[in-house]
């Protein structure tokens, strides 16, 4: 709810984007920056545009400008409002973003209704504690490192808070 | 007589030195050692559950985070093939659990997954890989005599915060249906698991903060909390043995793997091995697999399992008669060792990449 306060109250503007492909002068796949600064929730789903105060998903996962996007493409909007909110990308404010995207992701069945499996990656990263002390910033690092490497070669040089 | 006995004491050094390699070797074929399986594919391994009936089948789902590639396949650890069940591009999915015969296993599949017709529960037949619709929600074990369904069902009202979880025992014979726990509230359940003779489920209930677990029995209802402090989550139950595998983390760090009886006594840790997930017992209860940073490691458990098996949770001795020729002498002596060396169930290590 606050996420969604957030992108109204501030006009943030949302839209797919074009295709990311990887190719010549974008090696890894990686989104159009402007401001070289970036998220995203899962394999690249969307990211955020500072300098255009907007979100974009990803059209490569299948969103279109003209669907509602699925629970996941929801949850990775108000993934990304979260960044725009904290302003600056560090490790602890990834580790805010991705709570919040698996708590609306399960609120809005992405994980059916029974909710998220037990054991799983989103449930062992939404039992640390939304602290910033540095045990837990290096237990989140350690859990990008196993289920996302290929995020954690640039997760890892981000500040920790 | 001199050269006689020198050569003589050559073959029973000889002897010796080929009685201890042959029994060592011998030992670790039985008692193995670890294996890790590593992950090397995308998507990354998330969980693994060994198959029920089968030493060298373990059912792997790999995935991304949320929406992207999923699959979930089927590993021999014989010959090292993968038996890729279902899988997306698109989605999400995660293995449940196999069925006690080992012929089918329950899937979830999250409802945008692309390459099925709608979100819910699937059974997929292992031998054909045909697919049957089960339902829409309740995550369920079938216990180990096939008569018993444990059924975890969330019913969560849309636009409210009310929500409200229920654990339903369904009984297959009588068609009864039993509510074991519920709550309406913030409780969630973090896994459960049947006893190997059926009559007790252990479960672990509790929130994103901490969580405990339960024995319950299925005939007296007599419920035993056995853990009391941290998260504890994911409880598997020995096919073999009255001991109890689960995660457990402390202060939200770095979870590690136990091993408890159904009592709550001899609570030991496994394992301090980083970001310990998803434990699961082989069929013949000796072998334990769990996730680990960079996929899995299967461990063969004889040296816990004697501990948990004495009264007194205390690590076994054994007594061996040792007899030595030294000096034209035979020398009786007594030694005590561990009853299982360390050495011996780490060495037989192999790494297999998927």
């Amino acid at each position: 709810m606050h996420g969604v306060e957030y992108i109204v109250s501030n006009g943030v503007h949302m839209s797919v984007g074009k295709p990311v492909k990887i190719g010549d002068g974008n090696p890894y796949g990686l989104p159009p920056s402007i401001t070289g600064d970036w998220q995203s929730l899962g394999s690249v789903e969307g990211w955020y545009d500072r300098g255009n105060n907007s979100i974009v998903l990803n059209p490569n996962e299948g969103y279109k400008d003209d669907e509602m996007p699925s629970a996941w493409g929801l949850a990775t909007i108000i993934h990304e409002a979260k960044h725009l909110e904290q302003g600056r990308l560090t490790k602890y404010g990834e580790l805010e973003a991705w709570q919040i995207g698996f708590r609306v992701a399960e609120k809005l069945g992405h994980y059916g209704t029974d909710g998220i499996n037990p054991g799983s990656m989103e449930s062992n990263i939404l039992k640390l504690s939304l602290s910033d002390n540095q045990a837990t910033i290096n237990q989140f690092s350690s859990y990008v490192q196993t289920y996302d490497s290929g995020y954690y070669f640039f997760f890892q040089f981000l500040p920790d808070r | 007589m001199k050269q006689l006995e020198s050569i003589l004491k050559t073959i029973l050094i000889f002897v010796v030195c080929w009685g201890l390699v042959t029994a060592c070797n011998k030992q670790q074929e039985k008692y193995g050692g670890q294996t890790f399986i590593t992950s090397l594919g995308d998507p990354p391994v998330e969980f693994i559950i060994w198959s029920p009936v089968d030493q060298n089948q373990i059912l792997v789902t790999a995935s991304e985070i949320g929406q992207g590639r999923a699959e979930i396949y089927i590993l021999d650890l014989s010959t090292n093939k993968k038996d890729v069940l279902a899988q997306t591009e698109n989605g999400d999915m995660w293995a449940e659990t196999w069925l006690p015969d080992g012929k089918k296993i329950l899937i979830f599949v999250s409802p945008d997954t692309v390459e099925f017709e709608k979100g819910g529960y699937w059974l997929i037949d292992t031998s054909n890989h045909s697919l049957e619709f089960f339902g829409e929600s309740g995550r369920q074990i079938w216990s180990p005599n096939g008569r018993m369904i444990a059924t975890y069902i969330v019913d969560q009202k849309p636009g409210t915060n009310f929500r409200e979880v229920k654990l339903h025992l369904l009984d297959i014979r009588t068609n009864t249906d039993e509510i074991i726990y519920e709550d309406a509230g913030t409780q969630m359940l973090f896994g459960f698991s049947w006893s190997p003779d059926s009559e007790n489920l252990v479960y672990s209930v509790g929130d994103y903060t901490s969580s405990n677990l339960y024995v319950v029995n299925i005939k007296t209802k007599a419920l035993t909390k056995i853990t009391f402090d941290g998260s504890n989550d994911v409880p598997v139950w020995s096919p073999s043995r009255n001991i109890i595998a689960y995660a457990k983390v402390h202060n939200g760090l770095a979870p590690s793997i136990h091993l408890v009886r159904p009592d709550g006594s001899c609570d030991i840790k496994l394992s301090t091995l980083g970001d310990a997930r998803s434990p699961t017992w082989s069929p013949d209860g000796g072998k334990l697999a769990f996730g680990l940073q960079m996929g899995f490691i299967i461990w063969r458990l004889t040296k816990y399992l004697a501990r948990m098996d004495t009264k007194l949770c205390v690590p076994k001795f054994l007594i061996r008669l040792k007899i030595l020729y030294y000096q034209r002498r035979l020398i009786v002596s007594l030694t005590s060792i561990f009853y299982i060396e360390l050495s011996l169930e780490s060495t037989n290590t192999r790494q297999l990449n998927i």
